[in-house]
């Protein structure tokens, strides 16, 4: 058990609700149902992108598999999710990762046995990670001076943004990590373990490099999208910003505010510019953006945005006077379940792309 | 005895020393593990709690690097708050009640500090010493320090009532607010280091702390931090007042509450002095 199992974890927000024919289409889509999609089942749209982003993560271009693995671990180490670690570290040790390793890890990072290669794209991870302070181009040029070649660093992001996203969507709800925390240590799954491996390293693939098609290298965001053309990761951002856009439960500009705000607060403009003219798009008038921006409230909001856009700041980093679950707990009761759910998967997608929007772009605000 | 026999006892011991030697190196190199565990546990806890006291940053920096002198100029909200009458309330009560009363009270104002994102720096004997953006950017910081202030004088109250309950006297505070430059580090004796935010902001902060006395008013912020606050804080322009260390008068404000869309004013001031 990893110091990260000691975290306090909420009893689940959300009831699992098994919707047996959208469970089939994304194992059929991406080889895998991801735990989450039983519980983000009421918003189909929501579940399948949460799919897709697992099936992203389990593959691989041009980065090393192990070192793809530990900057999960390390991500959601920094990032305090129980559930991601959890799983991951299952899958790791179910696919024969040394678990002398990983204890090396959690035994501290600043004394665990990496190699140059390792120790820097970590780091990485976690400044990209904490964004605090920003990550600029001194962190893009020690990864070079290691030897990882663009192709590689691009790859090493999206993993690291993809981990980012997958914290939020499970920490937010507070989905349950014991099963995955207590599964390494039962006997059946030592004994079936050698099976798992072959059965897990079929859902971690190779993949080739793939081009985003002409129609894809626009829209929102697209500066942060294009930046990863050629990998099939490019894609995939570009699939979840244009769901976490759509209207549904919660109207357009609702999401694009918490774009807008979690930008604000990361200091990263470039993303936090293409919001506000988003925004003013959507005919949002320049005061009452700035307005919302300045004091995370206007008069012009309506019910829901008044208490999802506070919110969408708590997710960029956790105050630990008053716990994100908690926070969320409330939220629900204010929230119809699908606005919430929507909430939840948006604010995810806004952390990553802001998140990589800096580190791609390197623009800092002031 | 033949020699096989005396072969075979030779192997036999050998090899139930073997196992024997095994079995105790298996069971050192688990309390060894066990041991080192426990010690890594505690520095990861030592260095949780540290992060209450400096940027993740710095602390990993530390930890690495050792100490250094590296500097950073942030722009920080600075809240000081003082107790007033504190010396003639700690000749009027018991040395252990007044602990225990001063105790209380941090306690309550550091959660109401901390559940806005402020970080209490020091106490100052009664006084205590709070930064809003020090630790992480946070382009909200002098909405969060007035809420923090605001939720101080809510938690004084309740504080009061258990105090009076109690048949114990009561406290009022004043709270100096201000938003500026400064230089944040690592700084201190050889012995002894704190992270600190130090220049002008912070003494501004505290002048501003003494004025409350003069206007009779609780919490008092600059200028410079209502230009950056959300219009629902309901504020009292007080008159200009020249302050040590500062060239030119200070305008200041009282704080008297926090208006919610469509509601009345919250942490409206509950006069205790």
């Amino acid at each position: 058990m990893s110091l990260v199992s000691s975290i306090e974890w909420e009893a689940c927000l959300l009831e699992p609700r098994p919707d047996a024919a959208l469970k089939r289409s994304v194992e059929r889509e991406t080889g895998i149902a991801p735990t989450s999609v039983l519980y983000l089942s009421p918003v189909p749209e929501v579940a399948r992108l949460a799919g897709r982003l697992n099936q992203a993560l389990r593959s691989r271009t041009h980065l090393d598999p192990g070192l793809a693995d530990l900057t999960g671990l390390v991500v959601s180490q920094d990032n305090s999710c129980r559930f991601c670690y959890a799983y991951q570290r299952a899958v790791m040790q179910g696919m024969g990762f040394p678990v002398e390793r990983i204890e090396q890890l959690e035994r501290g990072f600043a004394t665990a046995d990496f190699g140059p290669i390792e120790r820097r794209a970590l780091e990485f991870a976690r400044k990209v990670s904490r964004s605090n302070p920003l990550p600029g181009s001194d962190d893009l040029a020690s990864l070079r001076e290691v030897g990882l070649s663009e192709a590689e660093i691009l790859e090493l992001l999206s993993q690291i943004g993809l981990f980012i996203y997958h914290n939020r969507l499970a920490t937010v709800p507070a989905l349950p990590p014991t099963w995955a925390e207590e599964l390494p240590d039962k006997w059946y799954a030592k004994a079936i373990r050698p099976f798992f491996g072959l059965y897990a390293r079929r859902l971690f693939r190779r993949v080739p490099p793939e081009h985003l098609p002409e129609q894809e290298r626009s829209g929102p965001f697209s500066q942060v999208v294009v930046a990863f053309d050629g990998l099939p990761f490019a894609r995939t951002l570009r699939e979840a910003i244009d769901v976490s856009l759509r209207p549904g439960a919660l109207r357009t500009r609702s999401k694009l505010m918490l774009f807008a705000v979690v930008a604000r607060a990361l200091g990263c403009g470039q993303t936090g510019d293409e919001a506000i003219r988003l925004l003013r798009e959507e005919g949002m008038e320049a005061d009452v953006v700035e307005s919302v921006l300045a004091h995370l409230a206007a008069p012009e909001l309506d019910d829901v945005e008044s208490r999802i856009v506070p919110f969408a700041r708590d997710t960029v980093w956790y105050n630990q006077a008053t716990p994100i679950q908690q926070r969320a707990r409330e939220l629900l009761n204010e929230l119809k379940l699908e606005a919430f759910l929507e909430l939840v998967s948006a604010v995810a997608v806004a952390n990553m792309v802001c998140r990589l929007g800096v580190a791609v772009t390197g623009a800092r605000e002031g | 005895m033949s020699a096989a026999s005396w072969l075979a006892i030779a192997l036999g011991t050998a090899a139930a020393l073997s196992f024997w030697l095994l079995v105790r190196a298996k069971q050192e190199q688990r309390v060894l593990r066990q041991r080192i565990e426990g010690a890594t546990r505690e520095l990861q806890n030592l260095q949780m709690s540290f992060s209450r006291f400096a940027p993740d940053e710095v602390i990993e920096r530390v930890i690495a690097e050792g100490i250094d002198d590296r500097g950073e100029k942030k722009e920080v909200t600075v809240l000081f708050a003082d107790i007033m009458g504190f010396t003639a309330l700690s000749e009027a009560v018991e040395p252990t009640v007044l602990v225990r009363i001063l105790n209380g009270y941090f306690e309550r104002m550091s959660e109401a500090i901390a559940r806005h994102r402020g970080h209490v720096a020091t106490f100052i004997g009664d006084g205590l010493l709070a930064f809003f953006g020090a630790h992480a950017p946070n382009p909200w910081q002098a909405n969060d320090a007035v809420h923090a202030a605001l939720e101080m004088r809510s938690s004084l109250a309740d504080y009061n009532r258990e105090l009076r309950r109690e048949g114990l006297p009561m406290l009022a505070i004043g709270i100096g607010l201000h938003r500026g430059p400064g230089v944040a580090g690592l700084v201190g004796s050889h012995d002894l280091k704190e992270f600190a935010f130090v220049g002008r902001t912070v003494n501004v902060a505290a002048r501003v702390q003494d004025l409350t006395r003069k206007y009779d008013a609780d919490v008092i912020l600059t200028e410079s931090l209502r230009e950056k606050l959300d219009p629902r804080f309901q504020l009292e322009t007080l008159p200009e007042t020249g302050v040590k260390g500062v060239r030119t008068p200070l305008v200041i404000h009282a704080v008297r509450g926090f208006a919610e869309q469509g509601s009345k004013i919250q942490g409206g001031s509950e006069k205790a002095r």
